[in-house]
């Protein structure tokens, strides 16, 4: 073996077995796209708006349409009222939203709860948007009251809501139904609703009940992550928006031969296939089933931490089990995610039975005098 | 001379860590001010390598806030940070971004980002927590 193939091997070796042990983050890990490897021998690129034509074919752009079209009916996205892309992630996917919001309402004023994702306030201030940031309940979901008198006192200036769903620490869900009458009782009719839905949007719409979260609970625009809940070596995201909402930002780039409403304008080209494989395999049977599956799981991982005598708790219908912040030598172990004084397991497909106990023997370990409970 | 106000919660040798992260890295501090409300310290720092000051706490995990963001304190209750804003658009000021960075004890400690600082330090001057006249 020359040096090369050493180091790749070493690395190879040490990533797998941390992708073996992780459980504090929201990324799947039961899959195998080796199968598409000879797409790595083309210089693949999706250039621009996946739904003009161009001059440059070296893409997967028939693809990517049909993959953003299999989450716009996940979303109920209005009948010819839709568009969107594969983005490289979920911050991509949510700086668009905002993006379009800005463009709409340049005057607004973005609310969100303090439990949104760092990646929001900096995208909040590559864009040079104003906000207000709002108080978050215990269970991670936005404070209505201090939404609502929020709003009461800005009327004069559009709000843009950007709403959780699925907070990183608690998978708190803001509910945009209840945010709409708010609005509605308030009178304001101008305002723009972006729903993050990096890990719940292929998750959401199987729950009993279906949170309020997507473009018929009245969502302007929706981010959701590919490589968390669906599964990718590599990042990637969609984004979707009403198309009336794009159409007004629309440019024309000329020497590519298409208008191209991107925010990064050459595109990876390769994940849009991964998607598109993992829908073929899952369909919207295979991602309840999915869903189901996860949901047992954090049951149990939630009844072993109990009977462990562990604080833990876990929102409705949520993948992620939370409790009170483990030893250091656990947490690092099974790289658990932890601030603010607590961490949390999240029960994602290639999580298995059988790491969780390890963890919960591990855990076992380090609690003094612990009992397990019957 | 550029300020820079560090919220954390209040503990035992906070600032005698903070001071010995920015010895270690030779930063001259030419004033250290503290208060402690209701469990949150506001430690407010005058230092000769402002940008290195700032790069030095982010890393070592500190809420460290720039001396062009207000930091203030108001109870924490629905509606209190709207009544910020409220205040500050009344005053023609305009509010580039109202950010929360602790909640304890009922009280909240908030950072406050607008187009005209000094008019908003008057006008929020009840409320705010940097300890030493610029």
């Amino acid at each position: 073996m020359n040096t090369l193939d050493a180091r790749l091997q070493e690395l190879l070796t040490r990533a797998e077995h941390a992708r073996d042990e992780f459980l504090g983050y929201p990324v799947s890990k039961d899959f195998d796209y080796s199968f598409l490897a000879d797409f790595l021998g083309v210089p693949l690129n999706n250039l621009g708006d996946p739904f003009t034509d161009s001059t440059w074919r070296v893409d997967s752009r028939a693809i990517e349409r049909e993959v953003v079209e299999f989450f716009a009916q996940l979303t109920r996205a209005p009948e010819g009222d839709w568009w969107g892309y594969v983005t490289n992630g979920g911050s991509e996917s949510n700086l668009y939203g905002l993006y379009l919001a800005r463009e709409l309402y340049p005057q607004g004023i973005v609310y969100f709860s303090e439990e949104t994702h760092y990646s929001v306030s900096k995208n909040l201030h590559l864009l040079n948007m104003r906000h207000i940031m709002i108080r978050a309940q215990d269970s991670g979901e936005i404070d209505y009251d201090d939404l609502y008198e929020t709003l009461k006192l800005h009327r004069d200036a559009p709000p843009i809501i950007f709403a959780n769903i699925g907070t990183t620490m608690t998978e708190g869900k803001d509910d945009i139904a209840r945010i709409r009458t708010m609005l509605e009782k308030l009178a304001i009719h101008q305002h723009y609703i972006h729903s993050d839905a990096a890990l719940c949007g292929p998750i959401a719409p199987f729950l009993d009940p279906r949170p309020a979260f997507d473009f018929a609970d009245g969502a302007d625009s929706i981010a959701i992550s590919g490589h968390k809940f669906i599964g990718s070596p590599i990042p990637c995201g969609i984004v979707l928006a009403r198309k009336r909402h794009v159409d007004r930002i629309a440019r024309s780039i000329a020497y590519i031969g298409c208008l191209d409403t991107t925010v990064t304008g050459s595109r990876n080209g390769l994940t849009p296939i991964i998607l598109w494989a993992a829908i073929q395999r899952f369909g919207k049977d295979g991602l309840r089933h999915r869903v189901n599956e996860s949901l047992e799981l954090a049951a149990y991982v939630e009844k072993r931490l109990l009977k462990l005598g562990v604080a833990a708790w876990r929102n409705p219908n949520a993948l992620t089990v939370v409790f009170p912040a483990v030893p250091e030598t656990v947490r690092q172990r099974w790289q658990l995610a932890t601030a603010r004084g607590q961490s949390h397991v999240i029960t994602v497909p290639g999580v298995t039975r059988g790491k969780i106990d390890l963890f919960i023997e591990d855990l076992a370990a380090h609690i003094p005098h612990h009992e397990e409970r019957a | 001379m550029k300020r820079i106000t560090v919220v954390a919660a209040d503990r035992k040798g906070l600032i005698a860590d903070l001071g010995e992260l920015l010895e270690r890295a030779g930063v001259n501090i030419n004033s250290i001010d503290a208060v402690d409300e209701d469990g949150t310290a506001y430690i407010t720092l005058e230092v000769d390598r402002y940008d290195e000051t700032l790069t030095l706490l982010r890393d070592g995990e500190y809420q460290a806030v720039p001396e062009e963001v207000l930091v203030i304190r108001i109870e924490d209750r629905p509606g209190g940070l709207a009544r910020i804003s409220r205040q500050l658009a009344e005053s023609d000021i305009g509010i580039r971004g109202i950010t929360m960075l602790q909640r304890t004890n009922g009280w909240c400690a908030v950072a406050v980002a607008t187009d005209d600082n000094a008019k908003s330090r008057q006008v929020l001057a009840e409320f705010v927590m940097e300890t030493q006249d610029q």
